[in-house]
């Protein structure tokens, strides 16, 4: 069984990833209070709801917002992170924060993305890693694995940049001049109401919440958003990485991969055809078969590589970091992998 | 209620429960034409042609001992030991079927394409005289009830070609034929659909056949088994590119005929032994060919044992083939099933892509990977020149010359356009122009120094 | 030095004598069937007509199909190979040549050249009669016609009928058919020329006939064939001198050449 595999890799970072976000508590402490959003001024007067203001103050290690799901949720006293980028995004327009306020952290985010885009999906994102490993129990246990039905499938890019564009619409509509600023409060946490980490990380801290309100239309709205959101998470036990295809965080970062600096390539010629890179790419990517265009960088990559690692033809795939071939297919005789042992 | 079926399973992502059996049946039925007693007469001359190849093939220098193994296997010890096992045998046609279904049934799976010169006259009494001569050589097997045809039970015969189609047909008056719907369009997805539904028909009639399931852990070891059959094959492809050839192409496809009917494990481990061998010949310089004798690449139709004639002629020209294009060579076994869901519809899908998307047949609509690969091919292996080897009469591979000629213009490889039979009479006029062939390459690269 | 090249066709076996610079001397005869008796006959022909003995030849090289019967050449190369050095030798005047049609005995080629005369690609046609010199042997007796004639009699033509026939055998009863109603003589042969022709012209389609085309090999002395193909191909076709020895010639230049680098 080789050991440092390509998977191997990227599961052992998933897992520090994964540690660092949900459980930092546990390993560093600093002596920061912070109450609320410092960076954004709240208006004294607004009344969000009660699952949104965490109990306790909290205090984070990096005053930064990761491309991923580093949700703020986590955890109460210490995290590695302030919160999400798209959170970050959606409260700086809302409260029309000052641009020295955001431009750093744009730059930061721009930066990490043009990099890495959707790496940060396949690698570090904790939303990602819990996806994949339900969807890896569902292997053991012997399921059946679903696939996304077809008819489906082809909504959902429209789905996905429709919804980040909802997001930041809703943001953009409180700061226009068109009396919608009532809903400051509410549109300012579109983002977190819908997303699934709220719930899904704090049960890894041991916080079991199932905070959805109802109490006005709004927030109405987004609890329903919110929870069917969360189903479709939760389904990852049956398909793979259902949420990442609509996730916003990934949306944002799609837009980026097309230019990233690390990217996958491609020679024709070398492709017989096969199949498997498609077959196995947990994004049903079904570009990378393909022979013409160039299509193989698309928005739904998330630079797990596993049709580099798995493509039976030497050269055909290349993993590219700025221009530099870092990893290359190559034919490999079947060796039971550490994850993937049948054994019951 | 019809919706709730439909949503299910599209959401379960399972293959329509339409059965089907693939079996071919005749209503103009009639008498199988044979000549039983002259069995032992062919027998004979079969064994006489595969001891002439063997004859020559052992002289040659260099030769790896390990091909002793396949030697021993071409020459007839296979049929006693099939006789012996008691297991069901099932011939098949092309490189279309699937042996992980028929090891997991515990079926002896036996590719029947033949390479006879000496069978095809009894078969011209019932296929017509033009009629692509490997059709008509496997045919004459079952007419003269030769082995290894004799021993199979059933015959599955995909619509590949035109010929095997239609010899299916008549085939079916001597014994079970089951036909598999092969799409023409291999790169639609609708067609690895059809091609899914025709493996799960397929593994049934397989089932009733041998008389037990086919269980999930069944097919799991024998994709493993059959996945290290081509991992060992591979490994053997990888160090035919050695720049001093270390085994001729007539070995090479030797191994690989042997492949068609032998015990996958055991041919494995002979396979490995081959490769350890070669790859210390390789170290110590030891090689089939001279160092600077031109490397040909021979693809097109099909050169089954015995028919080794143009090998022949350009062994005698004092040319070596360093890679073929075949689907009796390298292109046999070439694709590994790789397996990611252990489950029964994940490997009958990886199963049914691999037999399906990568094929470089000519029968399908559009075979543009086999150009890709070509240029590959002789990327790869640093071919001097390319031998396009026709059946007379195969019109997929006539056809398909046109664009070969037009790309290997533009890498600026010559290929020399070779239309023969399985008959001897044309053995002359073959050697004047492989052998201009051969001086036009060698011009060319004095040409070039 | 002088060098020598000998071309055991299935019809004609033919010897040349080279010095590097011009052609010594020449001699053919009949293969019949003995094709090692008649290379013999026709070098000693050669070398007894041209006052030259046998220790004075460096080199001698066989072609054609027959070329493996002689046991005293010092190799053999294939008749394709001869027949490109030969006509890129012999050269015409409007250039380097080109396409090389050989129409022989027993069979019929198209050669590619490229520049400095390496061969491109060639086409031969070695199954079956159908626009070959034994075609037209079979047609000439047929209408009581000498093989030599056959040529300016199919040029009287002013209305050439086609004969639809490739093959010989069916060819043959076409004409009679024909002669039977009556049709003219010359009408038929030219016919004939548009038939083989046509069998020739296929084979310089699939190759692609580039200008200056040179015709050789015995049935090149025929003109009613040269006019047939330049009406077919829509080119000029230059037919040399002692056409049906150029095979020959190329063969013995190929030894000169062989045997320069052997005395370096």
């Amino acid at each position: 069984m080789k050991l440092f595999t390509l998977s191997n890799t990227r599961r052992a970072v998933q897992i520090i990833a994964f540690f660092l976000l949900v459980y930092t508590s546990i390993f560093l402490t600093t002596g920061i209070d912070i109450e609320g959003l410092p960076f954004v001024s709240v208006p004294k007067d607004v009344v969000r709801p009660e699952w949104y203001a965490p109990e306790k103050g909290y205090t984070e290690v990096f005053d930064t917002y990761l491309p991923i799901k580093s949700c703020r949720f986590i955890a109460d006293e210490n995290r590695a992170f302030r919160a999400c980028f798209m959170h970050f995004a959606n409260e700086s327009i809302v409260w029309n924060s000052p641009p020295e306020e955001w431009i750093p952290h744009l730059l930061l985010f721009l930066f990490a993305a043009l990099i890495f885009a959707r790496a940060w999906c396949g690698w570090i994102c904790p939303l990602g890693f819990i996806s994949e490993s339900a969807f890896w129990i569902r292997k053991k246990l012997g399921f059946k694995e679903r696939k996304i039905p077809e008819k489906i499938k082809q909504y959902i890019p429209a789905f996905k940049y429709g919804f980040l564009s909802f997001v930041f619409l809703l943001s953009l509509l409180v700061i226009l001049p068109i009396g919608l600023s009532a809903f400051q409060g509410e549109f300012s946490i579109v983002n977190c109401a819908t997303c699934p980490a709220r719930t899904i990380f704090p049960l890894f801290a041991g916080k079991f919440s199932l905070d959805f309100s109802f109490s006005n239309p709004v927030y109405f709205l987004f609890s329903i958003i919110g929870i069917a959101f969360l189903l479709v998470f939760i389904s990852s036990f049956f398909f793979s990485r259902p949420w990442c295809r609509i996730c916003p965080s990934g949306a944002l970062l799609s837009l980026l991969n097309p230019v990233s600096f690390l990217r996958k390539e491609k020679e024709k010629e070398k492709c017989t055809s096969c199949g498997i890179c498609e077959r196995i790419c947990p994004m049903d990517n079904t570009t990378i078969q393909e022979k013409k265009g160039d299509s193989i960088n698309t928005g739904n990559c998330i630079r797990c590589f596993r049709c580099v690692e798995h493509c039976p033809e030497e050269d055909c795939l290349k993993v590219k970091f700025f221009g530099k071939t870092i990893y290359k297919s190559k034919y490999k005789e079947k060796t039971e992998s550490l994850l993937d042992s049948t054994k019951k | 209620m019809q919706v709730l079926n439909n949503v299910k399973r599209a959401l379960l992502g399972d293959v329509t429960q339409e059965k089907e059996n693939p079996i071919l049946e005749r209503r103009y039925e009639e008498e199988p034409y044979s000549e039983p007693g002259k069995t032992e007469e062919f027998r004979k001359k079969i064994l006489n042609a595969s001891m002439q190849n063997l004859k020559s093939m052992q002289s040659k220098k260099n030769r790896p001992k390990a091909m002793a193994y396949f030697d021993k296997i071409v020459t007839g010890s296979r049929e006693e030991e099939i006789k012996k096992s008691g297991k069901k045998v099932l011939g098949y046609f092309c490189s279309f079927i699937p042996e992980e279904i028929l090891y997991a049934a515990d079926v002896i799976p036996i590719r029947l394409c033949a390479g006879s010169f000496d069978t095809m006259d009894v078969a011209e009494g019932i296929l017509p005289r033009d009629v692509c001569p490997m059709v008509k050589s496997s045919f004459g097997f079952k007419v003269l009830g030769l082995p290894l045809m004799e021993l199979c039970e059933i015959a599955v015969v995909p619509t590949s070609c035109d010929a095997k189609k239609k010899m299916g047909y008549y085939l079916a008056d001597y014994m079970p034929v089951w036909m598999l719907h092969l799409p023409h369009k291999k790169d639609s997805d609708k067609s690895v659909k059809l091609w899914l539904e025709e493996m799960y028909d397929f593994k049934d009639a397989v089932e009733k056949f041998a008389g037990k399931k086919i269980s999930k852990k069944a097919l799991e070891d024998s994709t493993k088994l059959l996945r290290k059959r081509t991992d060992a094959f591979r490994r053997f492809l990888e160090l035919r590119k050695a720049k001093l050839i270390p085994i001729s192409e007539k070995d090479f496809l030797l191994v690989v005929y042997v492949s068609f009917f032998d015990d996958a494990e055991r041919w494995t481990k002979n396979v490995s032994l081959l490769c350890d061998e070669i790859e210390k010949n390789i170290e110590r310089g030891i090689g089939v060919h001279s160092k600077d004798t031109i490397r040909l690449l021979l693809t097109g139709s099909a050169t089954i044992w015995p028919n080794f004639k143009i090998l022949d002629i350009i062994e005698k020209a004092g040319m070596a083939i360093a890679v073929d294009q075949s689907c009796v060579g390298t292109w046999h076994l070439y694709e590994p099933v790789e397996v990611e869901e252990y489950s029964l519809p994940g490997l009958m899908q990886a199963i049914a892509e691999r037999y399906l998307s990568p094929s470089i047949c000519p029968c399908f609509t559009v075979n543009d990977d086999r150009f890709d690969n070509l240029t590959e091919l002789i990327k790869a292996y640093e071919v001097d020149g390319v031998i396009y080897h026709i059946l007379r009469l195969c019109q997929l591979f006539d056809m398909e010359a046109e664009t070969v000629k037009k790309i290997l213009e533009k890498e600026n490889i010559p290929m020399l356009k070779v239309v023969t039979d399985y008959s001897k009479e044309d053995v002359g006029q073959l050697s004047t122009r492989i052998e201009a062939f051969k001086e036009m390459i060698l011009i060319r690269e004095e040409g070039e120094k | 030095m002088i060098t020598a090249g000998i071309d055991v066709g299935s019809v004609t076996t033919k010897c040349v004598l080279f010095d590097g610079k011009k052609v010594l001397g020449k001699a053919l005869t009949q293969t019949k069937a003995d094709p090692n008796l008649a290379a013999e006959f026709v070098y000693k022909k050669a070398l007894e007509e041209n006052k030259i003995s046998k220790e004075k030849i460096s080199f001698i090289v066989s072609t054609g199909y027959g070329r493996r019967a002689i046991d005293y050449g010092n190799t053999s190369v294939t008749e394709i190979m001869a027949n490109a050095t030969g006509a890129y030798w012999v050269g015409c005047p409007k250039g380097e040549i080109k396409t090389i049609i050989d129409l022989g005995g027993q069979d019929s080629k198209v050669i590619a050249l490229e520049k400095g005369g390496h061969i491109r690609n060639f086409v031969m046609n070695d199954k079956c009669s159908a626009g070959t010199g034994r075609f037209l042997e079979n047609m000439a007796n047929v209408l009581g016609v000498s093989l030599e004639e056959l040529g300016s009699f199919s040029l009287k033509s002013k209305n050439p009928i086609a004969i639809n026939s490739t093959c010989t055998v069916f060819a043959e009863s076409e004409i009679i058919s024909l002669i039977s109603k009556r049709a003219k003589k010359e009408d038929i042969i030219a016919g004939l020329h548009i038939s083989i022709s046509k069998k020739i012209v296929h084979m310089a389609r699939e190759l692609g006939v580039r200008e200056p085309v040179f015709f050789d090999g015995g049935g090149s002395k025929n003109i009613g064939i040269k006019k047939a193909l330049e009406n077919a191909l829509g080119v000029e076709i230059y037919v040399p001198e002692n056409s049906q020895f150029i095979i020959a010639l190329g063969a013995a230049i190929v030894a000169f050449k062989l045997a320069t680098k052997q005395q370096k």
